[in-house]
């Protein structure tokens, strides 16, 4: 069909109205030859002729193409909006623009639609990520504190265990005490044994405790170790008599009188290296070797118990861990644990000599930097004490134990009673209970310092946090002992402190 | 005085419109508008071997090249990547946009802009990932067309990178 002349040019004006086409024939060298139509819909009316069109029709490049080339949707620097099209024809080129205004403003909201939704659907996928991380490490978190809470659940299942079997046993021998008068020795033995291992355990369980808590802090001070020897000998000699073991200590004359060690850290290693080596050992000997080398105390415990395999020697020393092979015995696990973080603590080491059937041999080292000897005995036998406490039945006891010694005790049970007593008698040494009624220690310690009072003061606490003891020490206080302390614990630091006090004193007046 | 043709490259929505606002007029605008087809512009550089007129195409973003936007990029003497830092799927479509380029016209000379480095809290690109690309001869620059940190340089850069004798400035 041809179509009339007359709709012909009607569509024509239809087109031309809205597409507002313009043409141009470029040569070339971009030389404007001629052009036709809206030239000024699209801001290029004033070139002519002649003109090099290249600045102003930046995309003559695709003249060079063998065929037609359609550029849709340009938009040029100042807004314009068109369809480009190129038609190559001989060595001339047609330059055709249609107006896109229309068309770019449909397509854009179109495509402004799906790219935020694009947007919306990774910004989800993010979320979506993110929680699932979360997911992933509230899990881990949950299974963690399930662990812990499982950990702490044996945890106490093992220590009612090992409060609550002793305890029986105490209670079976003080009974038998009563029905039985004429076994009161072996009673009264396995009394004092159970109380001991129990009083051991409640040590290391304080100790594994501050440990998390806060740490070590190591406080060294000058260490009678033939007194500490003697000390550990009179609890263990008993105990191993109980299962017919033998037991032995010895030091070598290389083993300084005084040395600088943390005496109560130092005490506590080797009553749980001791404690384990009887607890294990079922025939046969124990014994504690001390020598001194390069200022280093070097102390061995021994036994010729069953020994310990080399894949059980390396989880020994973890918490609640004991030798696989070794039998049931009563105990936590936590002394080693505890014994490894304490010779850590004071920067020594210890090694494990041990193997199945061949016995164990566990081997300390510390630096223990030797100290001076002091002031003889004699020179203190008839000292002064004022004992401080608010408790009378402890009161009884370090009167009786230090009275035993030859010194005169006197005994207050307050902090105002002490500062009044202690300026009036002058006594040689002050035994102070931290937690006393009216007054407490530290603060009675630091008001008998300003006033002028010189003598060593104890403080005796059951505290037993390091900062505890640097504020006692800080308020005045000359050395700090917790309770309860074993009294011949208790008569070897008055005598040190003593001592020492004598040593100063004798300085002062030299 | 010579001019090049130089052109955007990159997904849709990291900036690039904003990038060269910034570069020809100084401005920014945080509300998002696609772009549609290409807009062309222009920005007079002043080179180490003297001016260079920037004839630059900003090419509607895109994860792939088609037939139009080849005929875009036809006579382009050099390229712009653009990808968002704070969506990393970008970093890799606008390398494969860099890769079918060359492909289709050669290699040409770019610079690689890591675009909305204001936005660092929502930052996805690791490290590794840009020292991997480096590895590969892509050198990331991070910048932000929202505080203009960074455009200018790495235009100006490629401007003179585009004036050595052997490239394509007519």
């Amino acid at each position: 069909m041809r179509l009339p002349d007359r709709i012909e040019h009607y569509l024509h004006g239809r087109m031309v109205e809205s597409k507002q086409p313009f043409c141009m024939r470029v040569a070339a060298d971009h030389r404007l030859l001629e052009r036709w139509g809206a030239a000024a819909a699209y801001g290029l009316d004033h070139l002519h002729p002649g003109d090099d069109v290249s600045s102003a029709v930046p995309f003559l490049d695709a003249c060079d193409a063998r065929d037609a080339v359609e550029l849709p949707f340009i938009t040029d620097a100042v807004g314009h909006s068109f369809h480009a099209h190129l038609i190559p024809d001989h060595n001339d080129c047609y330059v055709l623009y249609l107006d896109a205004r229309k068309e770019l403003d449909e397509k854009r909201r179109a495509q402004q639609a799906a790219n935020e939704v694009k947007l919306l659907l990774e910004r989800e996928r993010r979320i979506i990520e993110e929680l699932v991380d979360a997911k992933a490490e509230l899990t881990v978190r949950r299974q963690a504190a399930e662990a812990e809470s499982r950990r702490r659940g044996e945890y106490i299942a093992t220590m009612s265990h090992e409060f609550k079997t002793p305890l029986m046993a105490l209670l079976a021998h003080s009974e038998r005490l009563f029905d039985e008068p004429q076994s009161s020795k072996e009673s009264a033995d396995a009394i004092r044994r159970i109380a001991q291992q129990q009083l051991w355990l409640v040590d290391n369980l304080l100790t594994g405790a501050r440990l998390e808590h806060d740490g070590f802090a190591i406080h060294p001070q000058a260490t009678d170790l033939r007194a500490l020897v003697s000390d550990l000998c009179l609890v263990f000699a008993p105990l191993a008599a109980t299962t017919e073991l033998s037991f032995a200590a010895y030091l070598a004359d290389s083993v300084p009188e005084f040395v600088l060690v943390d005496d109560l850290h130092l005490r506590q290693v080797l009553i749980n290296l001791l404690g384990n080596a009887i607890k294990f050992t079922e025939a046969g000997s124990v014994a504690l070797e001390m020598d001194y080398r390069d200022a280093k105390l070097l102390a061995t415990v021994s036994d010729t118990g069953p020994g310990i395999a080399a894949g059980d020697q390396v989880k020994l020393f973890e918490a609640f861990q004991r030798g696989g092979e070794a039998p049931r015995k009563a105990g936590a696990g936590l002394g080693l644990s505890i014994t490894r973080s304490l010779v850590e603590a004071m920067q020594g080491e210890l090694r494990l000599d041990s193997a199945p059937g061949s016995g164990t041999r566990v081997m300390l080292e510390i630096a223990a930097a030797p100290v001076a000897a002091l002031a003889d005995d004699t020179a203190m036998s008839s000292t002064s004490i004022l004992i401080a406490e608010d408790d009378p039945d402890i009161c009884d006891l370090l009167g009786l134990k230090l009275s035993e010694v030859g010194y005169r005790v006197r005994v207050v049970h307050d902090g105002h009673a002490v500062i009044e007593a202690a300026l009036s008698d002058r006594p040689g040494l002050i035994i102070l209970d931290t937690n006393m009624p009216g007054l407490d220690g530290p603060t009675a310690a630091r008001k008998l310092r300003e006033s002028g009072f010189s003598a060593p003061i104890l403080a005796l606490s059951a505290a037993g946090r390091s900062h505890d003891i640097e504020f006692a020490l800080a308020s005045g206080c000359t050395a700090f002992l917790r309770k309860p302390a074993h009294p011949d614990a208790l008569k070897r630091v008055v005598r040190e402190l003593l001592l020492k006090d004598l040593s100063r004193s004798a300085t002062l007046r030299d | 005085m010579r001019s090049a043709k130089i052109c955007m490259l990159g997904d849709f929505a990291v900036g690039k419109t904003s990038t060269v606002v910034r570069f020809v007029k100084n401005e920014f605008s945080d509300k998002y508008l696609t772009t549609v087809g290409v807009k062309i512009d222009t920005k007079l550089v002043e080179t180490p071997s003297g001016p260079l007129k920037l004839i630059i195409w900003d090419v509607a973003g895109t994860d792939q090249l088609g037939g139009i936007e080849f005929a875009y990029l036809r006579g382009s003497a050099g390229y712009i990547l653009v990808a968002d830092g704070t969506r990393k799927t970008t970093v890799d479509n606008a390398l494969r946009l860099k890769t079918d380029a060359a492909a289709r016209y050669g290699a040409k000379p770019f610079v690689a802009l890591l675009n909305k480095s204001d936005l660092s809290s929502q930052w996805e690109i690791e490290q590794d990932a840009i020292d991997t690309s480096r590895a590969a001869g892509v050198n990331w620059i991070e910048c932000s067309a929202k505080f203009g940190t960074g455009v200018g340089r790495a235009i100006e850069a490629l401007a003179a990178r585009l004036m050595e004798p052997d490239t394509e400035a007519t």
